[in-house]
């Protein structure tokens, strides 16, 4: 550093005249205890301003004197603290703080992110609940509706029996005189290949009349209506049904009684 | 300084009441002639003169002598706090309450204090120096400018401000005879 020139520039004037920001202070502080000529300097223009200012004394009021002891009776500490310590400190303390809420952020993204996945799932599950109720219900009426034809007395009830060829098959048909409607329930048949379709007949006077062709099901089943019968029987056709019966293949039949 | 510098500093430290008046008896004057001729009335000027030697007492611990004299820290503390009292509300109000009720009293005791601090001002070194160099000096020393209040206030370039104290403290160095 050039000593003369720093000197020329009037700092150290300004320095002890108290006109520097507290940073140009801490550099000047700096230079002067790096180099003794600037020590030097700056004692001597602190010695020349002391004596200039001495030269201009007042002489205050006696009794000023006085005053001055007696007020400063109880000494207060004022602890000193040091701006640079304070900066440190400050930014230390804004380091933690920007890290303390850049984790709250993190952490309530986190939750945020984990909540909505949660969110969407609970809404899933809902949907996958109401579609359940939904069949439920609908499975819950037609058992209802089920009941009503089974329950009601209009309807006959007509067992269907297991022939020799078919001894464990077993069915039931309801059958309303009055309406002509005709459900029918089975019990038990036998598994067929997917080519063939049972088909349910009325007997009329001897004639099978065609009441429709079905698959296996444990609902009850809305068939053909017919005004009258004599009895209903089973048999196994080719898929789509025949319109007259393979009675070979007869699986179950039921009169009608009285 | 009569007594080394640093034991006074460690008796007033130690709360030791005689060195305050010590300090006062070295000091006293020299601080009052500054803070007289900033504030320029005597009851605000020995005001000012009170707080800055209790403040110099309870705040004796900040003084750090690495960065300067005592001397220089209390002539800034006082410097400030008469700076602060002519712009204080206090002035401003008297300032005021002078216009409207005691016009005539207050332009006499004016004039009266103004006068004394006229003929305190005079310095006989600061005579010695080239008419522009005194200006500069008495300015930021004895009245509490800074330099660019001087250059803002006086039309003087900053520059020039600086140059002509540089000067001024060569020649009043040897005039002062400091070594």
């Amino acid at each position: 550093m050039n000593i003369e020139a720093y000197i020329a520039s009037g700092v150290l004037e300004a320095y002890v005249l108290g006109e520097l920001t507290v940073r140009e202070q801490e550099q000047v502080v700096l230079q002067v205890q790096r180099y003794p000529a600037l020590h030097d300097e700056l004692v001597r223009i602190e010695k020349t301003m002391e004596q200039l200012v001495r030269q201009a004394s007042v002489k205050p009021k006696p009794h000023l004197k006085d005053n001055v002891l007696q007020s400063a009776g109880a000494r207060i500490k004022v602890q000193p603290v040091k701006a640079s310590n304070f900066w440190v400190w400050l930014a230390a303390a804004s380091v933690m703080l920007a890290c303390f809420f850049a984790y709250l952020a993190y952490n309530y993204h986190a939750r945020w992110s984990s909540t909505s996945q949660q969110l969407a799932e609970i809404e899933l599950r809902n949907q996958q609940i109401a579609q359940n109720l939904n069949t439920v219900n609908l499975e819950l009426s037609k058992i209802q509706s089920d009941i009503n034809i089974v329950d009601n007395p209009a309807f006959s009830r007509v067992l269907l029996t297991g022939t020799n060829q078919a001894p464990d098959s077993k069915a039931t048909v309801f059958w309303n005189a009055s309406t002509h409607e005709v459900y029918l329930r089975i019990q038990h048949l036998q598994v067929l290949a997917t080519e063939n379709q049972f088909q349910l007949w009325a007997l009329i006077d001897g004639k099978p009349v065609d009441m429709g062709v079905f698959d296996v099901t444990a609902d009850l089943m809305k068939m053909k209506t017919t005004a009258r019968a004599d009895a209903f029987a089973v048999t196994i056709e080719a898929r789509g049904g025949s319109s007259v019966p393979s009675l070979h293949t007869l699986q179950v039949i039921g009169n009608i009684k009285g | 300084m009569l007594r080394q510098e640093n034991d006074l500093i460690e008796q007033l430290r130690a709360g030791d009441k005689s060195a305050l008046s010590y300090l006062y008896d070295h000091y006293g004057a020299a601080l009052y002639g500054i803070i007289i001729r900033i504030v320029k009335r005597e009851e605000w000027a020995e005001e000012v003169l009170q707080d800055a030697f209790l403040k110099i007492w309870n705040r004796i611990d900040l003084y750090e002598p690495e960065k300067g004299r005592l001397f220089t820290w209390m002539l800034n503390l006082t410097r400030n706090l008469a700076i602060d009292k002519t712009r204080s509300k206090e002035i401003t109000y008297a300032q005021k309450t002078d216009d409207i009720h005691e016009l005539v009293n207050t332009i006499d005791r004016r004039e009266q204090t103004e006068m004394a601090v006229a003929q305190i001002g005079l310095i006989p070194v600061l005579n010695q120096l080239p008419p522009d160099q005194k200006f500069i000096v008495e300015h930021l020393y004895l009245k509490g400018y800074t330099q660019s209040e001087v250059a803002e206030e006086f039309g003087i370039p900053l520059g020039t401000v600086k140059t002509r104290l540089r000067s001024a403290m060569g020649t009043l160095r040897i005039l002062l005879k400091v070594e």
